[in-house]
């Protein structure tokens, strides 16, 4: 239901009625309610789906293959900035709405927890390998640069204008290469 | 004439903030969130009247939170202008103190920072307020990169300008979903984290032989 993220680009999540979603998406209320116990759930149930594809995005910032440059990281992050800019509202929704849905929180905060432990997998099997340096703490610097590209999203990208998220996403992809990448492959 | 009487004022407003900070903690601990917790249920447990509460607050709860918020960056403050005098000659460890500051100030003031976070995603102009700072913030951290850049102990690639807003993501926004409610341990392994980051990013490519310190 795309119809969600056009109210939203609009209205602010506590504005939009279930009226509004029905009438716009042109479905009946007893329909919507046989999928959806409200419209926290709706935005949890459409959220998912963007989340994952962000999550499984951003596992191959953690998985360069052997040979590839800065550029193919830039490839990455450019991919990852236009699945984000796609969805800002929805996602934006998403952290306003975990402040005070509990059962929304849980859903997002499980994911990115689970999420966290796959790039910390990912970082580490690169490191067994040699092509990321061993000594790098990999649990917890995918961890800070998740947190980091988490809030950046929100208050840089998610309010920039065009060509400065083209700087933003440069210089995001240089903080990535320069922490995980550069010692191990400029050597 | 009026300036004792002023600064005694802003002395007692703070000391009412910390009061109904200090009476909110329990509250904060048992999940309860700030935006639903009334001033006069904050009043009573802080044991203060609500005539007092509107003296210092007289625009409500989002001037408490803004109180809360101007005393953390009162304190941070100090802090980045240490960060401000490393220059070429400066070792691991003086960033390390650095960020062991800013860490362990959000550590210890985790509860306030997040009520303040959380009211700025829906409060006007508290929300302007906290990205003012954070901006100026991120600008002073641009200055220093682009002084070392002049004076080549920062590597001259990095775009000096949005390296620093994205640093300052880090280190300020995201440090308290980073550091709330870490163990003492593992706050020293975030710092160790976040040190060994910055220094790579900014300082390291400078000159090899710093590398070991």
């Amino acid at each position: 239901m795309p119809v969600m993220e056009d109210l939203l680009a609009e209205t602010t999540f506590s504005d939009l009625g279930v009226d509004d979603l029905i009438r716009q998406g042109g479905i009946s209320r007893s329909r919507f309610y046989v999928h959806f116990e409200d419209k926290g759930d709706l935005l949890a149930a459409l959220a998912a789906d963007t989340v994952t594809e962000l999550i499984d995005h951003t596992l191959q910032w953690w998985s360069l293959p052997p040979g590839a440059t800065l550029k193919d990281l830039v490839k990455i992050t450019d991919g990852l900035v236009k699945t984000y800019l796609a969805h800002r509202h929805l996602l934006a929704a998403v952290v306003q709405v975990s402040t005070y849905d509990a059962r929304v929180r849980e859903v997002f905060s499980t994911m990115y927890e689970d999420a966290l432990v796959r790039y910390a997998d990912t970082l580490a099997e690169q490191q067994a390998t040699g092509l990321v340096d061993p000594r790098l703490d990999a649990q917890r610097t995918v961890l800070l640069l998740s947190r980091m590209t988490e809030e950046g999203f929100y208050h840089l990208i998610g309010t920039g204008s065009g060509r400065d998220i083209k700087r933003l996403a440069g210089a995001l992809t240089v903080i990535i290469w320069k922490t995980v990448y550069a010692r191990a492959r400029e050597s | 004439m009026s300036e004792p009487t002023v600064s005694r004022r802003a002395r007692r407003r703070r000391e009412v903030a910390e009061e109904l900070l200090e009476a909110a903690k329990p509250l904060f601990a048992q999940g309860e969130r700030f935006a639903e917790i009334s001033v006069a249920r904050l009043c009573e447990e802080a044991d203060i009247s609500r005539t007092t509460f509107y003296v210092y607050f007289d625009e409500g709860k989002p001037e408490l939170l803004q109180a809360w918020f101007d005393d953390v960056m009162e304190e941070l403050e100090g802090i980045s202008e240490a960060w401000w005098k490393l220059d070429g000659t400066s070792r691991r460890d003086d960033l390390r103190s650095v960020i062991t500051e800013i860490a362990g100030a959000y550590h210890r003031h985790a509860d306030a920072l997040a009520a303040v976070f959380e009211g700025a995603l829906f409060e006007e102009p508290l929300s302007s307020a906290v990205d003012e700072v954070l901006d100026r913030n991120a600008a002073s951290l641009e200055s220093h990169l682009r002084r070392g850049q002049e004076q080549s102990w920062v590597d001259p690639s990095l775009p000096a300008r949005e390296s620093a807003q994205w640093l300052i993501m880090l280190l300020e926004r995201a440090q308290l979903r980073i550091v709330q409610g870490v163990d003492p341990v593992e706050l020293q392994m975030l710092i160790e984290a976040q040190t060994e980051l910055l220094w790579n990013m900014l300082y390291l490519s400078s000159g090899s032989d710093r590398r070991a310190a």
